[in-house]
């Protein structure tokens, strides 16, 4: 009876250990380059500095692009050769048990590596007191990373069974991972350009300023008081994260959230690479080594499909009517086709076979283009006041995250299409607003816009203040998922710190909404959460609580206090001190202010146990002092400018202080 | 035992077995030769499972190989192309075989080693060609697989180590009752070790025989007769060729030895001599009465 067995632990300890230094630098690299990263993010900045997902990502997203594929080539990579196919497939291992042995033991190579990046992330952090981390984002940053690993992965395993040798290998994962994506992508993007046409169809949202440029069809609508207009709009999609990363490249459209589906697509696409592998190694033809393909067509297949992207760029210029250029694209591709041949098979044969691939390539992407194309670029909707389900605003209050607040108010609908619509040059007295447009079929279009005037803005900030679902969310910050608090350049630990959660829940409980941004006297504080798998940032003003102001300004002197003060530090050690005083100050003063550190910082010592209230005149001095920022809080102006004044004193008469004075004076006029 | 039917396989366009048909019995040293390009080593890949093949069976101990992690361990293949991992020893390949085969025996390993002049610490890499191949031999030798496959077993290996090695090899068959196949292109190479041969050529088994059968069937006789004679004097036997220089001629013929001499004596010759023949010689003229000129294929 035929045994089965599926892992075979000792051919996986075997075949790791033949590779042992490979796999281990590479599996090294990126933990240590992300450690790196933010060892440099957090060397380059006195301030502290949220680690977001992107910034702890850095190296990770590079690695994706190589580290799954070179964990592939190592544990596969025998399948290119004569000796080592014959070798590894003459042991006693069914071809089953050799291709789900590697699977696994990539997978768990790959697992390890994120695993290792995920906790000396966090051990870094831990040990740069300025740099601050979600413990729940690095959990999402674990999952989501090692989906996207096994994802390239399990294509590049996928590639294996299909071909004879590395070159190839990578092309044909370059091909499973992007080019799916890229015909969706840019095909869609041939008919739909992601543009809405914005349309007003009555007076309610009749533009201020509207111009037809002499368009004939613009301004028979605008007899009829039809107003239009075209707006871009970002596309919420759902692209593996290879592609997505790769699109930003030469995109700005895409955000870097990671969506659920993305992450089931991958697990999903994860899955069916890894069942389809399986079913094609145990048939693979293993004589076919150190070359493309056994078979000519399907190397000239493959070699074509990776001139797509190359090809689609030419039919875009003769679309453009850049035919120079869509020449050019033609011929460097055609060499490339050659060229493909000399590396995968190391030879050029059955030439006018490859040029009738390359001949029917070019045709078929130049001919799909122009089919798709020759209508124009077509909107892909219609938004119109009557259309609008609700609208989201995004930028109405810094003090918190706003997206999924849909407001359905019938008079913003109408002063959004207007504000849209209006296709007046940049005036500098507009305001810009991300908003996000819900129509009444569900879909969402995520817009910016860009010169709405201050009255509309006014009108629109009321309409939110006033609406409930606002209000609600405004007074209920997530106090929870809040993993730091900073303030005047402190980060304040919530679990330590009890009290300041408690402040700001109180202070913004009694706070009038339309009031709050009126806000100006107090600390910025910045609260951070991560909620939902989603970074969240919630700014609050301390000035909605005196006590809360009072806290800052005591945490921070105190810090100062016990940190520099406290260890009676040499003074050639401080550096960069900068004074911010909220009452004139001079040209001059940062002049001064450069030649007083030693009275400065006496000053601070002798007023450090005195309580600022930032709600009269105060100064704010900051230092550095050993690679920290420090900030110092005080209503003792007088004692500052007695300083000032006397080092003027001491100081005007001399050469340099003239000159310098004389050169403030000359920039000012020009 | 080794059972192959129609087997048919083809790498690319070209037809590399054609319906071959083979039986390799159990406890047997098998030689398999042929031209380089006749087929050998896809037929040792296909019978081990390395190569899928596109038509007929393979089988062996009357299963076959896909999927059959058992049956694999029960087989052991030295390529013609060896393959060692880099930085490894002869020591660190063993233990590579050690891990996968069930029954390696790493006693016997060092043993034979020992017997070879091998240092097992030493890297594979640094080794001569025919070292390699040594190094290859006994560690497959050491798996104690039933059935032990040998592409071109002897190439790059000095003709003492060559004599100590089908020594091995030979006693390894008798004690351990293994199924041996070697091939090679070297007829020469085979003839002192195997018991049965089989000639591949195009794609199929030309022509196969037990060694022994082929040396004591058929005789090369030098003979004189008083009387003039040529090819018709011995038409009632069983004659492969037969070359006439002066009175004196040379015949290939098959036969019981006994009963030859007793018919050749009534003829009363002046010289009857009954001369070895070498392997080469017997497949020579059986493939010559095949219609083939030997010199082609091997």
């Amino acid at each position: 009876m035929n045994s089965m067995k599926w892992f075979n632990h000792k051919y996986l300890m075997q075949n790791l250990k033949k590779s042992k230094n490979i796999l281990a630098f590479f599996l090294v690299i990126v933990p240590l380059l992300s450690v790196l990263s933010l060892i440099i993010i957090g060397q380059n900045s006195h301030e502290f500095v949220n680690i977001t997902f992107n910034k702890a990502s850095i190296v990770t997203i590079i690695g994706m692009y190589i580290i799954p594929v070179v964990v592939s080539i190592t544990l596969f990579g025998f399948v290119f050769k004569r000796q080592s196919s014959d070798f590894i497939l003459s042991m006693p291992l069914n071809r089953s048990t050799i291709f789900v042995t590697n699977t696994v033991g990539g997978i768990i190579l790959l697992l390890l590596m994120t695993f290792i990046t995920t906790v000396l992330i966090l051990l870094t952090t831990a040990l740069m007191p300025n740099l601050i981390i979600s413990r729940s984002m690095m959990v999402d940053f674990f999952f989501i990373w090692i989906v996207a690993y096994i994802f390239v992965f399990t294509a590049a395993n996928l590639a294996v069974t299909l071909c004879g040798n590395i070159v190839t290998q990578i092309a044909i994962t370059a091909l499973i991972l992007f080019l799916p994506p890229f015909l969706i992508h840019s095909y869609q993007g041939f008919t739909e350009y992601q543009q809405a046409e914005i349309k007003c169809t009555d007076d309610s949202c009749k533009p201020v300023q509207y111009n037809c440029y002499n368009d004939t069809k613009c301004l028979e609508n605008q007899e009829k008081g039809i107003y239009t207009g075209m707006v871009s709009y970002n596309q919420t999609n759902n692209y593996t994260l290879p592609y997505q990363y790769a699109s930003t490249v030469y995109s700005d459209h895409y955000s870097y959230d990671v969506s659920k589906g993305q992450l089931l697509k991958m697990c999903a696409l994860s899955i069916l690479y890894f069942a389809l592998g399986l079913y094609l190694f145990r048939k693979k033809k293993m004589e076919v080594t150190e070359t493309s393909f056994g078979n000519i067509n399907a190397h000239n297949l493959v070699k074509s499909l990776t001139t797509i992207p190359m090809l689609t760029f030419a039919a875009m210029c003769f679309y453009e009517r850049e035919a120079n250029l869509g020449i050019f694209v033609i011929i460097i591709t055609l060499v490339y086709f050659f060229i493909f041949d000399l590396i995968t098979r190391k030879q050029i044969n059955k030439i006018i076979l490859s040029l009738l691939y390359f001949a029917v390539t070019t045709v078929i992407v130049i001919g799909y283009y122009y089919a798709f194309t020759k209508d124009g670029l077509k909107p892909n909707t219609v938004i119109t006041q009557n259309n609008i389900q609700s609208i989201s605003i995004n930028s109405a209050s810094d003090h918190l995250d706003t997206s999924n607040i849909f407001i359905d108010n019938k008079k913003l609908k109408n002063i959004i299409v207007k504000g849209l619509v209006s296709n007046s040059d940049y005036s500098p007295d507009s305001e810009r607003l991300n908003i996000i447009i819900k129509l009444k079929n569900n879909k969402t279009y995520k817009m910016d816009i860009n010169n709405i005037s201050l009255n509309d803005y006014q009108k629109i900030l009321n309409i939110v203040y006033n609406n409930e679902k606002f209000s609600a969310a405004f007074r209920n910050i997530d106090y929870k998922n809040v993993y730091a608090i900073k303030a005047a350049n402190v980060v304040i630990n919530p679990a330590n710190n009890k009290e300041i959660m408690d402040m700001i829940k109180t202070g913004l409980e009694n706070i009038n909404i339309a009031k709050y941004n009126e806000m100006n006297q107090g600390f910025e504080i910045t609260l951070y959460a991560y909620k939902n798998h989603k970074a969240v940032m919630y700014h609050v003003n301390s000035a909605i609580s005196p006590k809360l102001t009072r806290y800052i300004s005591k945490y921070t002197n105190d810090r100062l206090k016990k940190e520099v003060i406290e260890k009676n530090p040499n003074i050639n050690d401080i550096d960069n001190i900068y004074a911010y005083l909220t009452t004139n100050d001079n040209m001059m003063t940062d002049y001064i202010i450069n030649h007083s550190y030693s009275e400065i910082y006496n000053f601070i010592k002798n007023n450090i146990n005195k309580t600022c209230d930032i709600k009269q005149e105060y100064i704010e001095i900051s230092l550095n002092y050993k690679g920290k920022a420090y900030k110092f809080y005080t209503n003792n102006i007088d004692g500052f400018e007695k300083i000032l004044n006397q080092k003027t004193e001491e100081l005007k008469n001399t050469k340099q202080y003239i000159n310098t004075l004389k050169s403030y004076q000359d920039t000012n006029n020009e | 035992m080794i059972e192959i039917k129609n087997l048919t396989k083809k790498i690319g366009n070209e037809l590399i077995l054609d319906k071959l048909n083979c039986t390799i019995e159990d406890n047997c040293i098998y030689g398999l030769v042929g031209a380089n390009g006749s087929g050998k080593s896809t037929l040792l890949r296909i019978i081990n499972g390395v190569f899928n093949h596109d038509e007929g069976t393979v089988l062996i101990d009357r299963q076959t190989i896909d999927n059959n992690e058992r049956l694999k361990e029960k087989i052991v293949y030295v390529p013609d192309d060896l393959f060692f991992y880099p930085n490894y020893t002869l020591l660190d390949t063993a233990k590579y075989y050690e891990a996968l085969y069930p029954n390696f025996d790493m006693k016997y390993f060092k043993k034979l080693a020992k017997t070879l002049k091998l240092d097992i610490n030493q890297k594979i890499s640094d080794l001569s060609k025919g070292m390699k191949r040594q190094c290859a031999l006994i560690c497959a030798l050491s798996t104690n697989a039933n059935y032990m496959l040998f592409d071109e077993t002897f190439d790059g290996i000095d003709p003492v180590i060559r004599t100590v090695m089908k020594k091995i090899i030979a006693k390894q068959m008798e004690t351990k009752q293994t199924t041996i196949i070697m091939t090679s292109h070297n007829l020469r190479e085979l003839e002192d070790i195997c018991d049965n041969l089989g000639l591949l050529y195009k794609g199929g088994i030309l022509f196969e025989s037990d060694i022994d059968t082929l040396k004591t069937e058929m005789f090369k006789i030098q003979i004189a007769l008083k009387e003039k004679f040529d090819k018709k004097t011995f038409k009632d036997l069983e004659m492969l060729h037969f070359k006439k220089c002066g009175s004196v001629a040379t015949i290939i013929i098959k036969g019981n030895q006994k009963e030859l001499e007793k018919n050749l004596k009534k003829l009363k010759p002046v010289i009857l001599d009954f001369l070895p023949l070498t392997l080469e010689e017997v497949f020579i003229y059986e493939m010559e009465v095949l219609g083939y000129e030997f010199n082609e294929m091997v």
